[in-house]
């Protein structure tokens, strides 16, 4: 995701959600979502196999 | 004992409560005092509930009057991170939001253990915003202060809860770890801590963070009062979903059994890269006590670090949604902005961060078969001044807030039981090393803290207040 990328999503993203942002809160918040997506470029490749599913569990 | 604090260890006072040699209501007193006289310079506490630990005092006191066996820590002072439910007492969870909620009927379960332990709830205490947070820096109630160094942070999300213990206080608190929020404060305080298995104790009555990686834990000042605290703690809760259900496994008995046939093994790779010299000559001295010459280094750390960190984001993020929605300016700065992008996450990435973390614990419970106990420092570094914005280590500079969570965040992931002993160096800021298990084996994680008691290098050091 680059940068204009990364600011179409946000804003596209707080549209879905309802969020109505001041600039201030919205450069903010366009710093914070990129360094997540930083964080997660870390993980997102990694392979894992149909059966690696994920934790929880529920139990009826 | 240290009694210009107002508090011996929570042992020594249920002692001294069953001999007669005190009242329940003269130890809420003294403790009540050494609040009002000491938490000015620190400001652990957001409510002092006198009135309630009055009364529990003198029933306490009734008991013993009418010849009643009193409870294990009859008479003992403690406190609450403000996300517990207390009744009567709005549950702030370091927020503003929260004061407009109604206060609870109930106290939450763990409150309510304590109390039937005969503890004396004396008041809640500062934390992070909604938990979000390793600082205790908060914008609505102000900044925790280390008792060790009143110009450095206590830590978080439980600073208040490290705080008070290390200040003397109390000899107990209750806090919350999602991803090192007991843990940290445990070791810039220089306290003993413990982060239990996942679902070991019940949640019910707390202001959650993140479902998926919330616990609750004790702080003590002695491991001994955190073995008693642990065990009071424990017990079946079918009203918590998270709850495993598992009946009482008491670790106060069997601590002292020895460690010799404990495999320990230092953490290595990721966990070594993210030291500065005072927690590695920490782990040095842990890992020499404990014999542990081995070195594990467990697969993929910082990508399972970066999973728990999207996690939590997405998560707390939908869990304030509602409240970013309509009160955005109602939240503390530092949270706000951190919340509203989790809040964005697309659910392929959290999905994928969930996967992975089964993948990461199907592998370090394979490690388990291997070795008992796992050693690590807690925090990469000793308390930091408040304010700070930045940490340098291993020659990078790394924002700090976030990255005092570097070294506990890959273990709660997938829900190890961790103790927080406090190593403090001959002088200078305490700091502390995680002793880590298999699920459901805090008794080796205590084996292991009472070995390094034992040997003399582990203790909470008692700050130099009123010096």
């Amino acid at each position: 995701m680059d940068e204009v990328e990364l600011i179409e999503y946000v804003d596209a993203a707080c549209a879905a959600q309802g969020l109505t942002l001041s600039d201030r809160q919205r450069a903010s918040v366009i710093e914070q979502f990129g360094r997540i997506a930083q964080i997660a470029e870390a993980f997102l490749d990694f392979p894992l196999g149909p059966e690696d599913e994920q934790a929880p569990v529920f139990r009826p | 004992m240290s009694a210009r604090f107002g508090t011996g260890s929570a042992i020594e006072i249920a002692a001294a409560l069953r001999d007669g040699a005190t009242s329940a209501v003269a130890i809420a007193e003294s403790a009540l005092g050494a609040i009002a006289r000491v938490d000015r310079q620190l400001n652990c506490f957001t409510a002092v509930t006198r009135e309630r630990a009055l009364a529990e005092a003198e029933a306490i006191d009734a008991r013993r009057a009418a010849g009643e066996a009193l409870p294990p820590l009859a008479g003992v002072p403690y406190a609450v991170k403000n996300l517990y439910d207390v009744a009567g007492l709005t549950t702030l969870a370091g927020s503003e939001i929260n004061r407009d909620l109604p206060s609870p009927a109930h106290d939450a379960a763990l409150v309510a253990r304590m109390h039937d332990a005969g503890a004396l709830l004396v008041g809640t205490l500062n934390m992070d915003e909604y938990a979000y947070g390793f600082t205790t820096e908060n914008a609505h109630y102000g900044t925790t202060r280390n008792p060790h160094d009143p110009s450095r942070i206590s830590g978080g999300s439980s600073g208040g809860s490290g705080a008070a213990v290390a200040a003397r206080l109390v000899p107990l608190a209750l806090g919350s770890d999602t991803n090192g929020s007991i843990r940290v404060p445990a070791s810039l305080n220089g306290v003993w801590g413990l982060k239990p298995t996942y679902g070991r104790l019940s949640r019910r009555g707390s202001f959650p963070f993140v479902a998926s990686l919330d616990h609750l834990g004790p702080f003590a000042a002695t491991l001994a009062d955190l073995a008693a605290c642990y065990d009071a703690l424990q017990g079946r809760d079918a009203a918590d979903a998270a709850c495993a259900q598992r009946p009482i496994e008491a670790v106060g008995r069997t601590m002292g059994e020895g460690f010799d046939e404990l495999r320990v093994a230092r953490l290595g790779g990721y966990f070594d890269e993210h030291l500065t010299e005072p927690a590695r000559v920490a782990v040095d001295c842990a890992c020499a006590v404990l014999g542990a010459t081995r070195t594990v280094i467990l697969p993929e750390v910082a990508k399972a670090r970066a999973t728990a960190f999207v996690i939590t984001a997405s998560e707390g993020g939908a869990l304030h949604l509602p409240n970013l929605r309509q009160r955005y300016g109602d939240f503390d700065p530092l949270t706000r902005d951190r919340l509203m992008a989790g809040a964005l996450i697309p659910a392929a990435w959290y999905l994928k961060a969930q996967r992975l973390r089964a993948w990461f614990r199907a592998r370090v419970l394979e490690m388990f078969r291997h070795v008992d106990v796992l050693i690590a420092a807690a925090t990469p570094c000793p308390a930091t001044p408040i304010g700070s914005e930045w940490l340098e280590l291993a020659g990078l500079r790394l924002p700090l807030r976030p990255s005092l969570g570097l070294l506990t965040q890959p273990l709660s992931l997938i829900g190890l039981p961790v103790l927080v002993a406090p190593v403090p160096p001959a002088s200078g800021l305490p700091i502390g090393v995680q002793l880590i298990a298999a699920p459901w084996r805090e008794d080796n994680c205590f084996r292991a803290a009472n070995a390094l008691l034992a040997a003399g290098v582990a203790r909470a050091p008692i700050p130099a207040l009123h010096a």
